[in-house]
């Protein structure tokens, strides 16, 4: 089969900005769904590959997220805010996949083969003590409810600013802080002074 | 403080995964595409039917003819001379009639109807219903509201919110209600619900299209009027003879208020419903997950094992 992951088409020798590959897209271009897919669909899979720990989740959930982005960008009011959109679909997605998960698990399923956790996921360059701390975080944040662990991820992981947590989970400020917090708390247990330092400089 | 994701250089997808994942994108949205083209043949067929019906029975007979046009057209001119109507649309403009009368959801259209005897042609253009007898009337539906000029005679203009009156010959008038559906396409519910309130979403409810009903279900739901919006979705699915498609997505969208409401059971039902109806197939996992969830916060944990074992798309 030949290759189908599309490219950005250049419009007069310039790579299109989002809010003009959004543009391009609701009049139905193709190309424009496509480059607006290949320029954020490493991102959204790696960031849905380290909140769900799973590849197959991941996978599953980036095609969905995509969907449902290209199926309702009518509804996307200022489509320079493409990126942070997005990732707010794919967090959503995520949560359907946490909520599954639970729910395979009371009816005494197995659980989802979790094939990308952190230490997993680390580079080749990380040295052994602080793959073991990254083992520890994993299993501690697998035992953490759904938002804890999602904030946790997105706040420590992922890098996002506070209100860019609240406004993907759909929580308020103060409640993200609270979750963050009782993570935090939870997470302090774990011996992992290089990572609960801060990481590595 | 970096994040830590600077550490984990392995969550980043190689191009063949991403390859495989937009394949499969393509693939989901084809088979929404073929299911599109086979409801736009049924349609295609429908309009063929009640354009022949309409020419030969004039505005008399209450036929759907279909006038998406391109450029402007006459739709009825001298092929009605019992009424006088003629109708013309304006580029870009989407007009049809319906229910022995016109309905506009975009752009110009211009009536004039020559006769004044026996009753009014009703112009149904966003949120205003506008009487037409001996009279011509230019009528604009914006993205934000409905203006019209009448040139000539005078019309009865209702609208949705506030008292009817009468606009003369050289009068022009504007409705300062902004379109709620409008608003609410542009996810814009919370200004819709203010336009509308509880009175304004009964009222537009009644009689309303399936998809008007489930604007209108997710208007009232963002306004905090729960029980409103399930009444209208409850309605909504009710209603025989409606697109399945349209109808399944009400469905779905009803079994997301139960569980907001707290009522697994009858959300277990009717998200079961809407994978009975024609749901879209992106929708129909999340469909059977959620059903099997609301089975067992229901207590019926061996009907939530049916859906998890089924196979699906």
């Amino acid at each position: 089969m030949g290759r189908v992951l599309p490219f950005s088409v250049p419009v007069d020798g310039v790579s299109p900005d989002d809010a003009s590959l959004v543009a391009r897209a609701l009049e139905g271009a193709d190309w424009a769904r496509g480059a607006l897919f290949s320029r954020h669909a490493p991102a959204v899979m790696a960031l849905l590959t380290r909140l769900l720990s799973s590849t197959a989740d991941a996978e599953d959930a980036t095609q969905d997220t995509f969907i449902e982005a290209l199926r309702d960008l009518r509804h996307l009011r200022v489509p320079a805010d493409f990126p942070r959109w997005v990732r707010r679909i794919a967090v959503h997605q995520a949560h359907r996949r946490f909520r599954r998960r639970k729910l395979l698990a009371v009816l005494g399923f197995d659980g989802t083969p979790l094939d990308a956790t952190l230490d997993q996921l680390a580079d080749d360059a990380v040295g052994p003590e602080l793959r073991a701390e990254l083992v520890l975080v994993q299993k501690a944040l697998e035992r953490r409810p759904v938002i804890e662990r999602t904030a946790w991820v997105l706040r420590h992981v992922e890098g996002f600013e506070l209100t860019e947590i609240a406004e993907a989970l759909e929580l308020s400020l103060a409640t993200v802080k609270r979750k963050l917090v009782a993570a935090q708390d939870a997470l302090a247990e774990v011996p992992a002074p290089t990572l609960m330092a801060g990481g590595p400089r | 403080m970096k994040p830590l994701k600077t550490l984990l250089g392995r969550s980043t997808p190689t191009t063949a995964t991403l390859d495989r994942v937009w394949a499969g994108i393509k693939q989901r949205e084809s088979a929404r595409r073929r299911w599109s083209l086979e409801l736009g043949l049924g349609v295609g067929a429908l309009v063929a039917a009640g354009v022949v019906g309409f020419v030969v029975f004039g505005l008399r007979a209450p036929v759907d003819v279909p006038a998406v046009a391109v450029a402007p057209v006459a739709l009825v001119g001298d092929s009605s001379p019992s009424t006088g109507v003629r109708v013309a649309v304006g580029e870009r403009a989407e007009a049809w009639f319906a229910h022995g009368g016109v309905q506009v959801s975009r752009g110009v259209v211009k009536v004039t109807a020559r006769v004044g005897s026996g009753a009014p042609l009703e112009v149904t253009a966003g949120t205003v219903r506008v009487q037409v007898a001996a009279a011509v009337v230019r009528v604009e539906v914006m993205e934000h509201g409905v203006s019209l000029v009448v040139e000539e005679g005078e019309v009865v203009v209702r609208p949705m919110l506030g008292a009817a009156q009468t606009v003369r010959a050289g009068a022009s008038w504007t409705d300062r209600v902004r379109d709620w559906r409008a608003l609410a396409r542009a996810g814009e519910l919370a200004e819709a619900w203010a336009v509308l309130g509880p009175e304004g979403v009964t009222a537009a409810g009644s009689g309303a299209s399936l998809e008007d009903q489930t604007l209108l279900a997710d208007i009232a739901a963002s306004g905090g009027a729960r029980r409103q919006a399930i009444g209208l979705l409850e309605h909504a699915i009710a209603v025989e003879g409606t697109d399945r498609t349209e109808r399944a997505v009400a469905a779905y969208d009803l079994g997301l208020r139960y569980v907001e409401e707290g009522e697994p059971r009858l959300a277990a039902q009717v998200f079961e419903r809407s994978i009975a109806l024609d749901l879209p197939v992106a929708l129909q996992r999340d469909a059977r997950a959620r059903a099997a969830e609301a089975w067992v916060r229901a207590g019926e944990p061996e009907r939530a094992r049916r859906w998890l074992d089924a196979p699906g798309p």
